[in-house]
């Protein structure tokens, strides 16, 4: 385990450009706080206060799968352009673990995240915990960093196929945006497209941390809790088999350092 | 399977063909390798040159499992590359020259340490290994310094250390003094013999001729992904070489030597140049013909200071190669 730990640090030391003061706290706290307020501000001026609270509670459960995606997938992107993908993929290493330990240092990124955002919109926003049943909360969090971290992982093998990381972060937090729930109700989108939500990760976490602000019980929202950790595992086990499917079609084509698609 | 032989490398009718696709879909074939066939023995140095292009590095690559041959077999330490993949990246390393496949914004130590971990090195070992390399390397001073401050010779240093850090008995080395400063490139190249002296086996790419004349037993020369030559250096001057090259020193310079010279059946060139208050004559011969005593008579013996015949070198068998 020390070596999966010892991965896990050095390549998010490495390949995590974010790490310095500027980026690291315009993008795990700044970011998310302006998109809570500016959704806060949007619900006020529409006359809802209901909508106000609802996009500040999503955009803060949002928060954590924002810096999740955005930084796996680019310390995937670097891990090509730098040329270390190689090495790493022509050493007798654990594929297993590898691809693991480049998920492992963001996930505590993603508990700040929310931690933040919480906080900020408790003392500037007047976000009420009042009836809040803290056991769900963060059962709800961990879950939501679970199943995003998987995901993450799953989109950011997609960021080493095109070389690209921005295209591929912003279609994957688009996607979560749009269709689980954090603006938009899921039962409120068109074309039956919140069947899209249930293999989503966030939808059914979100949902129980919602409910966990009205004081639910973790029993109470086992469903949606099960639901999300089913996807997180389902992300988990479909990023890796890409993971190792990119890499037989790189040794194929012979892609590691060129353009596999 | 592993077999026991005495052959550490060996590829056996290796070919390699890129496909691509334009943008409407047209599929476009390079190839790389074909037919290759080579055989690398236990403890040897072997070079691997041509051409850009040859397939040199898609060569190192296939054997180092990062990508697989389109037909044809190769074989490290008896293990396929393909079907034994894990197997064959335990016992071989790779050192890549440039300076890309290191993290930059970790030190050199880091680096290291994350190579080791993912090569199952347990902690306590990969700490000892670490230091012993970076020494080695003359890179101990520079441990914690981030990959991105290093020179280009440094960042190669680190490359090797890198490549030695599992201990493996064999080596592929992908041009690993390009792009390096003379000083640098010869205390790189004083590793190799060490190296081998420890009972590795190296393959060795490079478009440096002196350098693989100066550190490869066996020699292959490529050209379009087949197999063009091989042999020890020394023979592959003899066999390929059209010329043997007569050096005079000439204590009494005299302009008319050259054009007497030229009159010597066999000689194809002669250059002269002035060397303090000596006259140097270089002489091309055709290969196979012994001009020492007739060159003698032209230049006169009480006129000579030193005369040497020497074997071609590799770079004028390698051109004549290419250009047969």
């Amino acid at each position: 385990m020390t070596n999966f730990f010892v991965q896990s640090y050095l390549t998010y030391r490495a390949l995590f450009f974010w790490l310095n003061w500027p980026a690291y706290t315009g993008n795990v706290f700044l970011v998310p706080v302006l998109y809570i307020t500016m959704l806060m501000l949007t619900g006020r001026f529409a006359g809802s206060p209901l909508d106000s609270d609802y996009y500040t509670k999503g955009m803060a459960a949002y928060s954590t799968p924002f810096i999740l995606i955005w930084g796996i997938t680019q310390c995937n992107y670097y891990e090509r352009v730098i040329g270390t993908l190689a090495h790493v993929l022509g050493s007798s290493g654990n594929r297993w673990l590898i691809y693991w330990s480049r998920g492992t240092m963001h996930f505590p990124n993603g508990m700040f995240t929310v931690t933040s955002s919480l906080l900020f919109a408790w003392v500037f926003i007047g976000l009420d915990f009042s009836t809040t049943n803290w056991p769900t909360l963060i059962a709800s969090i961990l879950l939501i960093g679970f199943s995003c971290t998987s995901f993450a992982l799953c989109v950011g093998v997609f960021a080493i196929v095109v070389r690209d990381w921005l295209v591929i972060s912003a279609a994957a937090s688009g996607l979560l945006i749009l269709f689980t729930g954090v603006v938009v109700p899921v039962d409120e989108l068109p074309f039956h497209l919140g069947y899209l939500g249930d293999v989503l990760p966030l939808t059914h976490g979100v949902a129980a941390f919602r409910e966990a602000f009205l004081g639910a019980s973790p029993g109470a929202v086992g469903s949606h809790l099960l639901w999300e950790l089913a996807v997180g595992i389902c992300y988990g086990l479909l990023g890796y088999l890409c993971f190792r499917l990119v890499e037989v079609d790189a040794r194929r084509r012979g892609a590691y350092e060129t353009s596999i698609l | 399977m592993a077999a026991t032989t005495s052959i550490a490398v060996e590829c056996k009718d290796l070919s390699r063909t890129y496909s691509s696709r334009n943008v409407v879909g047209r599929r476009r074939d390079f190839v790389a390798l074909q037919g290759l066939n080579l055989e690398i023995p236990k403890g040897a140095i072997f070079g691997l040159l041509g051409p850009n292009g040859a397939g040199k590095t898609t060569t190192v690559r296939i054997l180092s499992t990062l990508l697989t041959p389109t037909s044809g077999t190769a074989r490290v330490l008896g293990y396929d590359v393909e079907t034994q993949a894990r197997q064959v990246r335990r016992n071989t390393g790779f050192i890549l020259g440039g300076e890309r496949g290191l993290y930059g914004r970790i030190t050199g130590e880091q680096n290291m340490r994350f190579f080791a971990a993912l090569n199952h090195i347990n902690p306590r070992d990969a700490k000892r290994r670490t230091a012993q390399l970076l020494d080695r390397v003359g890179l101990t001073e520079h441990a914690r310094t981030p990959v991105e401050n290093y020179s280009r010779g440094m960042t190669q240093r680190l490359h090797i250390a890198r490549g030695l850090l599992t201990d493996p008995p064999v080596l592929f080395m992908d041009e690993p003094t390009i792009g390096i400063d003379p000083i640098g490139a010869q205390e790189l190249r004083n590793y190799v013999p060490e190296l081998a002296g420890e009972g590795k086996t190296i393959l060795l790419t490079t478009h440096y001729m002196a350098e693989a004349d100066m550190l490869c037993d066996t020699i292959a020369i490529i050209d379009r992904g087949e197999l063009a030559a091989v042999g020890a250096p020394g023979e592959i001057k003899r066999r390929f070489s059209k010329l043997a090259i007569i050096e005079v020193i000439v204590n009494r310079p005299r302009e008319q030597l050259e054009a007497e010279l030229l009159k010597l059946d066999a000689v194809e060139r002669v250059e002269s140049a002035a060397e303090g208050p000596f006259q140097k004559l270089t002489i091309s011969v055709t290969s196979g013909f012994d001009l020492r005593e007739k060159v003698t008579e032209v230049v006169g013996a009480e006129n000579i200071e030193d005369l040497v015949s020497r074997d071609p070198t590799l770079e004028e068998a390698y051109i004549n190669i290419l250009k047969r």
